[in-house]
């Protein structure tokens, strides 16, 4: 009996010895790769793991100005409207012609970093047809606004002039385009120089608050000069260059 | 008797422990799975950008762009790049979506937006080897392909590798090329290193894996010289006319 006991301690313990080593050499790759894990976070080092990860920032920023650019073709079908559209009205005047060209030059600048097939106007912009169908009345003070897809369109007599966005002017929608910046208290949305924040479930647009920033300025800003500095000035707001991570932001400031 | 039994089996119990628990710890220190002539081609490579005094080269080069919805874009661009140690660095990027140039003198680091004609200058270290920890630590990035202009690249370019390994031979603008494969923790990357004449890099891709859709950057390199004529006029910045200047937004913590 005892000898039974014995033969049945020690079978006992070489299987228990034999599952131990078993679960244990299974287990190490794991802790190992946690042992790993935990000097790659904490060492810091010029490695090149990290250095390629440094360019980490180059993707993210293509990433960011891509993103609102999504319809190029409509963009660019739009654009080639526009062009038509100078292209009739000024054919014969080639002084005008001129004006043309600046004007496809501002538009290409802009264009490389704004949200390629949004539809845009610049301020300024007068037609006679005006804004499309959808386009829906906005009340600001006593002044009455056509609002469609970001555009604001005032009526002057038979023809109708963009201009730009009234702050306080409530919306339904926002464009198709819009880019949502992360804010305190509230985020809010940029489309080409017009900041929009919610409002029960609608949109305002705001008087942007100094240090947003952006990473396109709409076609129509003007380059200022502010004690010095070189300033850009869309409407009544303000921007400044900025290089943020390396690429070139614009921020709103003070006039 | 069974108490001298159960002693027993409590002492075999603890020895294997301490076997198996050995055994696990050598099996975590063994070193990374990096074929030895996959570092050694590697290092040659890199020893020699690391050792020259100075060198240029021109690439061209791709950026993966993920977008929301699976979508993947990818962005061509030209980088020419001039390196003067200790202190000397200027470099164009070229690209689909803008084009920048910087100068670095030992002095003061530059980067102009070309497309824009916006710049800013900061105060930079004294060193190259110093200037793009410094400027990853302040300003937030550095400039394109920064780890292969590194001087002592060769002996830190496999300090986090967790493996390498030869993957064959390949062609690159015509050069027949050893196509290297290693992978990092949060980075993998493969070169392609020239097999006959100079060890030179030929191309390079690496992928961010830790990244959605695992963008991937990629450089082909059309030109390298090793003994360029660099004068000081190189890495020293003038502004164009009309250039606006700016600052650059510091790092927050």
């Amino acid at each position: 009996m005892r000898a039974s006991a014995r033969i049945f301690r020690r079978r006992l313990l070489a299987v228990t010895g034999a599952g131990l080593a078993g679960l244990i050499i299974l287990f190490p790759p794991v802790a190992a790769a946690r042992d790993g894990g935990r000097t790659f976070d904490q060492t810091r080092d010029d490695g090149w793991d990290d250095g390629w990860s440094d360019f980490n920032w180059t993707l993210l920023q293509m990433q960011r100005e891509t993103l609102s650019s999504q319809e190029e073709q409509a963009r660019e079908a739009g654009r080639a409207r526009r062009r038509d559209e100078i292209e009739k009205s000024q054919e014969k005047s080639s002084a005008e012609h001129e004006a043309y060209f600046d004007a496809i030059l501002e538009d290409a600048q802009a264009a490389l970093n704004s949200p390629r097939g949004a539809y845009y106007r610049k301020p300024g912009y007068s037609a006679v047809e005006g804004p499309g169908g959808a386009a829906r009345t906005v009340e600001v003070g006593e002044s009455a606004f056509l609002y469609d897809q970001g555009i604001f369109w005032l009526q002057q007599g038979s023809s109708y002039t963009v201009v730009t966005a009234p702050v306080g002017a409530v919306v339904e929608q926002l464009p198709q385009g819009v880019t949502r910046i992360q804010s305190r208290p509230a985020p809010v949305w940029y489309f080409f120089g017009t900041f929009f924040g919610e409002k029960g479930g609608a949109y305002e647009v705001l008087k942007p608050a100094a240090g947003l920033t952006v990473y396109y300025l709409p076609d129509g800003y003007r380059l200022e000069n502010v004690k010095g500095a070189g300033h850009y000035r869309f409407g009544e707001i303000h921007f400044k260059p900025v290089f943020v991570q390396g690429v070139l932001a614009y921020q709103v400031v003070e006039p | 008797m069974l108490r001298k039994g159960m002693m027993r089996t409590l002492l075999a119990v603890g020895l294997a422990l301490v076997a198996v628990t050995s055994l696990s710890e050598v099996r975590a220190q063994e070193p990374p799975a990096i074929e030895p002539e996959a570092a050694r081609i590697l290092k040659a490579a890199l020893e020699r950008i690391g050792g020259a005094k100075s060198f240029t080269f021109r690439a061209e080069v791709t950026s993966d762009v993920p977008l929301p919805g699976g979508q993947k874009l990818q962005f061509p661009g030209v980088l020419e790049v001039a390196v003067r140690r200790p202190d000397g660095f200027w470099n164009m990027f070229e690209g689909e979506q803008r084009t920048v140039r910087s100068w670095y003198d030992g002095k003061n680091f530059t980067l102009l937006n070309s497309g824009k004609n916006v710049y800013a200058c900061w105060p930079a270290p004294e060193r190259l080897d110093d200037l793009f920890g410094s400027m990853r630590d302040k300003l937030g990035f550095t400039p394109p392909l920064a780890p292969l202009l590194r001087e002592n690249l060769a002996a830190t370019a496999l300090e986090k590798v967790t493996a390498g390994s030869i993957v064959g031979r390949g062609v690159i603008a015509g050069t027949p090329c050893r196509h290297l494969a290693f992978r990092g923790a949060k980075t993998d990357w493969q070169v392609w290193v020239a097999e006959q004449g100079e060890p030179l890099i030929k191309r390079i891709i690496i992928t961010y894996k830790l990244e959605a859709a695992a963008p991937q950057y990629a450089a082909t390199f059309l030109s390298w010289d090793f003994a360029p004529s660099l004068s000081d006029a190189i890495f020293a910045f003038t502004p164009p006319a009309g250039a606006v200047q700016c600052e650059f937004e510091p790092v927050k913590r």
